[in-house]
């Protein structure tokens, strides 16, 4: 199965979403009180098994029961026990090449159903199966709902770890009728544990399920798990009839082994290809086993043996690196209206190494490393002022990777819906010219370092002559001492023969100008052995130079620029910027 | 399984459920039903027009149907839901029909059985399937079905109505004497209907047109009673009639209804009818036998309630000497009054439509003995079956006629010889 479009009324914080997931393996992230995990508690009280839902007034959006709550979602890839004349055949939909519904399939068209849950006043839930034919719908029993196959693995996954009702566990297992037979027997035998070998059903499911979670990355001690008799719920049901490794029940383990041992049960036990619906991914699960489980659900998803679809919610950046930039979705609330993005193939790069940026509200977009560790280093130092580092301010920094390239990141962040800064050279245009007022257009802000300067070149123009004889100082231990002297020679054209030694004030004493030497050490750290500076960590030093160096020169076009991106990064508090509109 | 009519259906799912098959392991509708049903879901794939046909509109559903097997959707929803089909009474199949049924074919096995000497329902232009051109070039032929199962207690009557066929096929003569079938000559329909009456068990007196049949009930004095069109649009008239007259013309409404259905009311009724021609009230009327009619007539023609008309029908069939011959008419009457009056309907009209169609599903209440054609009696058995007129009817609608009868069959004909017209 398959979701094809969701739509969500009035449920909880969303007021309105139309969401098309397109893709087998989604995974949403965005902003705490964006509404990711209502999307997936909307999707599953839509399509889940459940005969009847908890709902209470607060369930609307804002409380208001005068209109209702509705939920329509949009499913393909159907099991054939659905499509007789007698159950759904007669309401199918078409979800067409070019990902739009339509009413009445075409032969091109995957034929789809729209499974649509209402809520009004009286908090009593009606599902209908509905079409633009069929007037309020036709009702779709909760035995019905069963066979699109949803899973949700929350924050209680010790469920489907025992054999009790819509358990993964007993859709894994075939018939349960003899096995019930037994369990009462064994309820009248005062309670005693199984033996083993005496429920062959369950013991084949286990070894099922061992196999399964294994794949997952659960550790299974013994050699294959075994159902036995949980103790504290024992009632004469198979609910309470769970999985035990050696003696310990499964459920006993953390709560990550618990998520993955249910997820693979969830994947062993849907044969048509469940949809999956994972709140936080990571949740209680070291990197390795993050990274494992999501590369697992991303190979999986859509393929014949796996799952039909997995729509995840993920905080963890070990997430974001690991799946591809087109399974990622950014959901953005305004007041409620909700909207999904997908990332441009452009922050692929971006996001493999940077992806907190990605989790971020806000994203600075430097042309290359150096500004990035400059910002570091200013960091640092606008924390004095401040009390609070960028980071929990929301905002990320991101390497744009050069003149050509920095301004398509922007672009790529600001349609999300980041807030978005860049933090460039003026030496050279940023390219494509006309993105620039793209990016300005969509709100975001660019800050050049003016006067055709690059950044080495503006430090060098506008700071202390110390911090510049630092800078001399610092290339010359990379490259050479003698070798950083001569490239600033290089700049100095006719001065260059009155150069001698390592020390600025020498020079200045031997009668070269300050401004040339200010201009031929900038050009020179920028353009000699590749920039002296080019690298984060160079970067990070020269900032705190510059940093510490600011107070003495507050009018300076470099302090200038520097106070543009402190003001972007701590907004005054009355400008309370939205993300954007 | 499909068939063709609703007494089709009834008769299909009381076999398969007396052989203890599982009621959701199989589906029988008639062939304009399902062909509804799958078209009207999907209007624009098959080109439905109407989702509630009538008359001449059933012929667009089932190129309509055929239309959505041709897209995968219909495809997989017709695969999805059946593993085998079954067409019963095949020799009453239109040619579009037959192509829908033809469509299926392609999607699953496909069975289809029939007579080929009962096929009766051709009108409205519509050509029947031909056995030699339509059916055995597209199906396998499997050996005939010849074994007379209703006559198992009177197999001589078994044998000599299959002897007949091969005569029948061939347009020939059919000769009664020596014969288990009684021969009466021309004229002698009421005694030979008066003879079958005294006898135990069901009978039915056949007539070729639906205005003889009442003719020849109203003849019987009540001892038959006429077996009323599906459709019906005598009930749709009479309602519409009502609907439309107030006062002393709904009065004159209501006995023209009763004089359709009873025997002897316009001359029982004959001072009320005087009173109405003067421009008198009912009430004016005194003779003490009338007192009851003339009692209800009256709330009829102040436009009391519609209780009224069934109460002044029913005081009019009180009368002594007048007698019901259409009493199926007069109950479809009855009950659409009282629906009115629970109701729930715009009109009368549409409360006789929404009766009739309930009793097109559910099919008529058993009669006992009954006037009727042979287009409304094929698929149903009485014990006796008298033809009237057995001269009228051609080769196919005497096979059907004479096999209705599972005890005694009588013919009433200028000679024992039968001729079947053409």
């Amino acid at each position: 199965m398959r979701i094809h479009q969701v739509r969500i009324e009035r449920f909880r914080g969303i007021k309105l979403l139309d969401w098309k997931p397109a893709g087998a393996m989604v995974c949403l992230i965005g902003p705490g009180d964006s509404g990711k995990t209502t999307i997936l508690d909307a999707i599953e009280a839509a399509l889940s098994p459940r005969w009847t839902l908890a709902l209470t007034d607060d369930d609307f959006f804002r409380g208001d029961t005068t209109e209702p709550i509705v939920v329509s979602v949009t499913v393909g890839g159907l099991p054939r026990a659905l499509l007789t004349d007698e159950k759904f055949g007669m309401d199918l939909q078409g979800w067409s090449p070019a990902n739009e519904l339509r009413d009445e399939p075409e032969d091109d068209d995957e034929q789809v159903l729209t499974v649509q849950l209402t809520v009004d006043e009286s908090l009593d839930p009606i599902w209908v199966v509905k079409n633009g034919r069929n007037g309020d719908g036709r009702l779709i029993s909760s035995k019905d709902r069963e066979l699109l196959g949803v899973a949700r693995i929350g924050s209680d996954p010790e469920r489907h770890l025992r054999w009790g009702r819509g358990s993964a566990l007993n859709r894994l297992t075939g018939g349960m009728e003899d096995v019930n037979v037994v369990l009462a027997a064994a309820a009248r035998q005062a309670r005693e544990s199984l033996a083993e070998g005496e429920l062959p059903t369950l013991e084949e499911a286990a070894q099922k399920a061992t196999v399964a979670m294994r794949g997952f990355g659960v550790e299974v001690r013994s050699e294959y798990l075994h159902p036995a008799l949980g103790i504290e719920t024992f009632t004469s049901t198979s609910a309470a009839v769970m999985l035990f490794d050696g003696r310990v029940p499964v459920h006993a383990a953390g709560l990550g082994s618990r998520r993955l041992a249910a997820m693979a049960l969830q994947s062993a036990a849907v044969r048509s290809g469940a949809i999956l619906l994972v709140d936080e991914l990571e949740h209680g699960l070291e990197p390795h086993r993050v990274r494992n489980l999501a590369n697992r659900l991303d190979h999986q998803a859509g393929q014949p043996d796996g799952f039909g679809q997995v729509i995840a919610t993920t905080h963890s950046p070990t997430v974001l690196v690991e799946l591809p930039v087109d399974r990622i979705r950014v959901v953005r609330s305004v007041a409620g209206e909700l909207t999904v993005h997908q990332p441009s193939a452009d922050l692929q790069a971006n996001i493999r190494t940077n992806p907190d940026a990605l989790l971020s509200k806000r994203v600075i977009v430097t042309e290359g490393k150096t500004e990035v560790g400059l910002l570091r280093a200013l960091d640092r130092h606008w924390e004095r002022t401040h009390a609070i580092p960028l980071a929990h301010q929301g905002i990320a920094i991101v390497n744009g990777g050069g003149n050509t390239l920095c301004l398509g990141v922007a672009l790529g962040f600001l349609r999300l819906g980041y807030s978005v800064c860049v933090l460039a050279d003026d030496d050279v245009p940023l390219l494509p010219a006309t993105a620039q007022d793209e990016v300005l257009r969509l709100g975001g802000a660019v800050i050049l370092w003016g006067d055709h300067l690059a950044v080495e070149e503006r430090i060098a123009a506008d700071a202390p002559l110390q911090v510049l004889q630092a800078m001399l100082t610092y290339g010359g231990a990379s490259f050479g001492e003698a070798e950083v002297v001569g490239a600033v020679k290089g700049q100095l054209g006719a001065h260059a023969p009155l150069v001698a030694g390592s020390t600025l004030t020498a020079w200045r004493t031997a009668g070269v100008p300050e401004t040339a030497i200010r201009q031929a050490l900038g050009r020179a750290a920028k353009t000699s052995f590749k920039g002296w500076f080019k690298r984060t960590d160079h970067g990070e030093w020269l900032g705190s130079l510059v940093a510490a160096a600011l107070a003495q020169i507050p009018d300076s076009p470099l302090a200038l620029r520097i106070a543009d991106a402190e003001s972007w990064c701590f907004p005054p508090a009355a400008d309370d910027r939205p993300a954007r509109s | 399984m499909l068939t063709h009519t609703h007494a089709g259906v009834g008769a299909l799912r009381g076999r398969l459920s007396q052989l203890g098959v599982p009621a959701e392991r199989f589906r029988v509708e008639t062939i304009a039903s399902w062909a509804l049903r799958m078209s009207a879901n999907y209007p624009s794939l098959s080109g439905l027009g109407t989702t509630r046909p009538t008359g001449a509109e059933w012929n667009a559903t089932y190129p309509a149907a055929e239309r959505l097997l041709q897209t995968r959707v219909g495809r997989t929803v017709v695969q999805g839901s059946y593993d085998t089909l079954f067409v019963d009474e095949y020799q009453d199949c239109i040619e579009s029909q037959h192509r829908l049924v033809l469509a299926l074919a392609n999607l699953m096995p496909c069975r289809v059985v029939g007579d080929p000497l009962q096929g009766i329902f051709g009108f409205r232009g519509n050509r029947l399937v031909s056995w030699e051109t339509d059916v055995f070039p597209q199906f396998d032929r499997v050996p005939d079905l010849n074994h007379p199962w209703r006559w198992d207690r009177h197999p001589e009557l078994g044998r000599w109505l299959l002897s007949i066929r091969p005569a029948l096929e061939r347009g020939l003569p059919i000769d009664t004497s020596g014969s288990p079938v009684a021969w009466r000559q021309q004229g002698e329909e009421r005694s030979a209907c008066f003879d079958v009456a005294r006898r135990d068990g069901s009978a039915v007196a056949l007539r070729q047109w639906a205005r003889d049949c009442h003719v020849l009930a109203s003849q019987l004095r009540g001892t038959f009673t006429s077996m009323e069109e599906m459709d019906c649009k005598e009930l749709l008239t009479i309602t519409r009639a009502f609907q439309e007259a107030s006062g002393s013309g709904l009065v004159r409404a209501v006995i023209d209804a009763a004089a359709t259905c009873m025997t002897k009311v316009s001359v029982a009724l004959r001072p009320i009818l005087n009173a109405l021609d003067a421009g008198r009230l009912v009430a004016s009327v005194r003779p003490a036998r009338l007192s009851q009619v003339v009692s209800e007539l009256s709330a009829v023609e102040a436009g009391l309630d519609v209780g009224a008309i069934s109460r002044g029908l029913r005081a009019i069939a009180r009368i002594p000497g007048i007698v019901a011959y259409r009493r199926e008419l007069l109950a479809e009457l009855h009950r659409t009054l009282a629906a009115f009056g629970d109701g729930g309907f715009a009109s009368l009209e549409e409360a006789a439509w929404v009766v009739r169609n309930r009793t097109r599903v559910a099919g008529r209440a058993a009669e006992r003995r009954v006037v009727s054609r042979t287009l409304l009696v094929k698929g149903l058995e009485f014990e006796h079956v008298v033809l009237c007129a057995a001269d009228e009817l051609d080769a196919k609608n005497l096979y059907v006629a004479l096999t209705r009868g599972s005890r005694s069959v009588t013919v009433v004909a200028r000679s024992p010889v039968l001729h079947a017209s053409r």
